[in-house]
């Protein structure tokens, strides 16, 4: 018979590691190739569109980065309420709010060119922290779960863009479509070839920004304190209510700010399900911050990686008719295999005969 | 005047939604008392649904539907206890990546079955002949008896699921893994096997709710049919102090909240699309509101919630 033990594993080389990080991820999308095979769909035409498209093709690489910057602006702010060990999933609903302030301040105010963009990315990021600030103050004062009200408060603003877009916001020249009015010409952000240049730039900026916050800075040690041991952190007076709100407040505002991007810049009107600012993305960026093992720089190949996997997720749905659940399914295979193989890094297997 | 049809609506759809919620929410009990966090309840509830239409729109019998919805449920749940309890995962996160798998695989292979209606297969109320009452009583009694018999059975789990957890050696296991798994090791207790157990049995409950949710309440598949209800369940299981019984009492709650949204809609002047933010406003209010209790009362979850255990070994 077989007997299987379970050893502890002392000090492991970062080349160990990550070719253990790169194998669970291409275990992960391994699965998903299979599931897509299962499914009838010709396995080489998946890889085809997954990895070879987007690093041979320029306009597939075009379309990539578009997916890439929200991707890496929220996974550089999750990667900081993650390192206190803060399971924030609310970006979905921040950058979704965020949109819509930046949309309210193009409709409504009248400013000329640079100064508007401004404004409004600014106001974008106001509305990502008022959508964070409810479960941030739950979270730091009585330490209700976050994983709950982040993903509650995420349905609420789903309900409250709906209601913007079926409603008051509704444009009347949209062919009965649930579309609001293009913004304003003053309030758009140019891109070249079609690629968001100035939206890579501020992804570039914010994770910049991150690393200097979480190596840096007092607050990037004490939220790594808190994520370390908390009651530790707590006996050495550091304040718990202080880290959870100030990191809950970069997070939230960056989602709000790739929300305002990608309406200033890519979308410019607000729209349903599939034509929606978000397309999921505050979900995938959860994975690329997990993929970065939070680390602030890794951020940049991180979501460069999931921007080009999201690209070809929803190539792949629309070439072979499949649905939006593509890209759900295999963000939950890379996620679930990537999180499994923390075991192998901490431990081995031996197996013996008996 | 009070509108007695009124009420008699209000009771027969709130008997009704806290179905899913009941059974969800007492399978997550169930699985939090070994220890395992399954943020994969959304998940587990969604695919279960589209097996449960699947499976039903093949073999014709409801029962045959909910079971089987029950067994996917339990399997998506084990997947992530395989990820948690045996490799020792982050919960957290394994859950929602449990639930990313669970939205994406129904979206995918739901795409055949929207729309197509199982009224013709609706289970037949228990009590179906006329009751012998006044008039004006007759909808209040017939909110109640003329249920299908799930909601009969939903009543049923949680007290077997008291029964189960406090008064029997395995739950008594089960509830010693979530409090101390060292201790259940050191007692006989297989800690790694209890929890997996526990998973799957509480996965197979959110499973028996997420398909009554499309073969009982909604009647066919629909795209993202859960909305959110599984994350729902999931916070109820705080509000009910990790007790089966008092997870019925929050279900209920909470189903006559959802209720209430529904029989709103077009009959007061607020949109619909702010009504169907109540049950997500009522989950954070609940949960802000036990978490108070909680500090007050000193009643706590089980101790090693969330936390991994495995067993080491060393060379020798």
């Amino acid at each position: 018979m077989f007997r299987v033990k379970v050893l502890r594993r002392y000090d492991v080389s970062s080349r160990f590691k990550l070719i253990t990080y790169l194998t669970s991820f291409i275990v992960g999308i391994a699965f998903f190739v299979l599931f897509e095979a299962l499914l009838g769909t010709n396995p080489y035409e998946v890889v085809d569109r997954l990895f070879i498209r987007p690093l041979t093709s320029y306009d597939d690489f075009r379309v990539s980065i578009r997916y890439t910057v929200p991707i890496g602006i929220i996974a550089s702010g999750l990667l900081l309420v993650y390192r206190a060990g803060i399971y924030s999933i609310g970006a979905e609903g921040q950058m979704a709010v965020g949109a819509v302030f930046a949309a309210w301040a193009a409709y409504t105010l009248s400013l000329g060119s640079p100064t508007s963009v401004l404004v409004a990315l600014s106001i974008g990021m106001l509305g990502g922290i008022i959508w964070g600030l409810l479960p941030a103050i739950l979270k730091a004062l009585l330490n209700v779960n976050e994983v709950l009200t982040t993903l509650m408060m995420n349905f609420i603003a789903y309900s409250l863009v709906d209601y913007l877009i079926y409603g008051p916001w509704r444009s009347p020249k949209s062919y009965g479509f649930p579309l609001t009015e293009p913004i304003p010409t003053a309030f758009t952000i140019p891109t070249y070839e079609g690629i968001p240049v100035i939206n890579f730039l501020v992804l570039l900026t914010v994770v910049l920004f991150t690393y200097v916050v979480a190596r840096m800075s007092k607050l990037g040690f004490q939220i790594r304190a808190y994520g370390l041991n908390p009651s530790a952190a707590y006996a050495s007076g550091m304040s718990f209510f202080k880290v959870v709100l100030l990191s809950f407040i970069i997070s939230s505002a960056l989602a709000g700010l790739a929300g305002a991007l990608q309406l200033l810049s890519i979308h410019q009107r607000l729209g349903p399900k599939s034509w929606s600012v978000t397309e999921g993305l505050g979900y995938t960026a959860i994975v690329a911050a997990w993929i970065s093992r939070l680390e602030p720089l890794a951020v940049v190949p991180a979501s460069l990686l999931m921007g080009a996997l999201v690209n070809g997720g929803l190539a792949i749905k629309a070439v072979l008719g499949q649905s939006e659940g593509v890209v759900n399914l295999m963000n939950g295979m890379i996620l679930l295999s990537i999180v499994a193989a923390e075991f192998f890094i901490n431990y081995r297997l031996v197996v013996r005969l008996r | 005047m009070i509108d007695i049809v009124l009420i008699g609506n209000f009771i027969f759809l709130t008997l009704k939604n806290a179905v899913p919620l009941i059974l969800a929410t007492t399978g997550e009990v169930i699985t939090e008392r070994s220890g395992v966090i399954n943020l994969g309840v959304e998940g587990c509830m969604i695919v279960a649904a589209l097996v449960g239409v699947v499976t039903t729109l093949l073999s014709g019998n409801y029962l045959v539907g909910l079971l089987l919805g029950g067994l996917v449920g339990a399997l998506l749940a084990l997947l992530h206890g395989l990820a948690t309890v045996v490799f020792g995962a982050n919960q957290i996160v394994s859950g929602i990546a449990t639930t990313m798998v669970g939205l994406g695989i129904t979206s995918l292979l739901g795409r055949g079955y929207v729309g197509r209606s199982l009224l013709g297969l609706r289970p037949s109320p228990l009590y179906p002949y006329d009751i012998p009452l006044p008039d004006y009583l007759k909808p209040l009694a017939s909110a109640i008896v003329k249920q299908d018999v799930v909601v009969y059975i939903s009543i049923i789990i949680p007290i077997l699921c008291m029964w189960f957890l406090f008064k029997t050696k395995l739950g008594g296991a089960i509830r010693a893994c979530g409090e101390n798994p060292v201790v259940a090791e050191s007692l006989g207790v297989d800690v790694v096997r209890t929890r997996l157990l526990a998973v799957g049995l509480g996965g197979f409950l959110v499973g028996l709710g997420g398909a009554y949710l499309s073969l009982g309440i909604v009647g066919s598949w629909v795209e993202n049919i859960t909305a959110g209800i599984g994350w729902v369940a999931v916070g109820l299981v705080a509000f009910s102090m990790w007790v089966p019984l008092r997870a019925l009492l929050a279900s209920y709650m909470m189903a006559s909240l959802i209720s209430i949204s529904y029989m709103l809609q077009g009959r007061v002047g607020i949109s619909s699309y702010f009504l169907s933010m109540i049950p997500y406003i009522a989950t954070i209010a609940i949960l802000a509101i036990v978490s108070v209790e909680r500090f007050r009362l000193r009643l706590g979850a089980p101790a090693a919630l969330g936390k991994p255990y495995i067993r080491e070994e060393r060379l020798g």
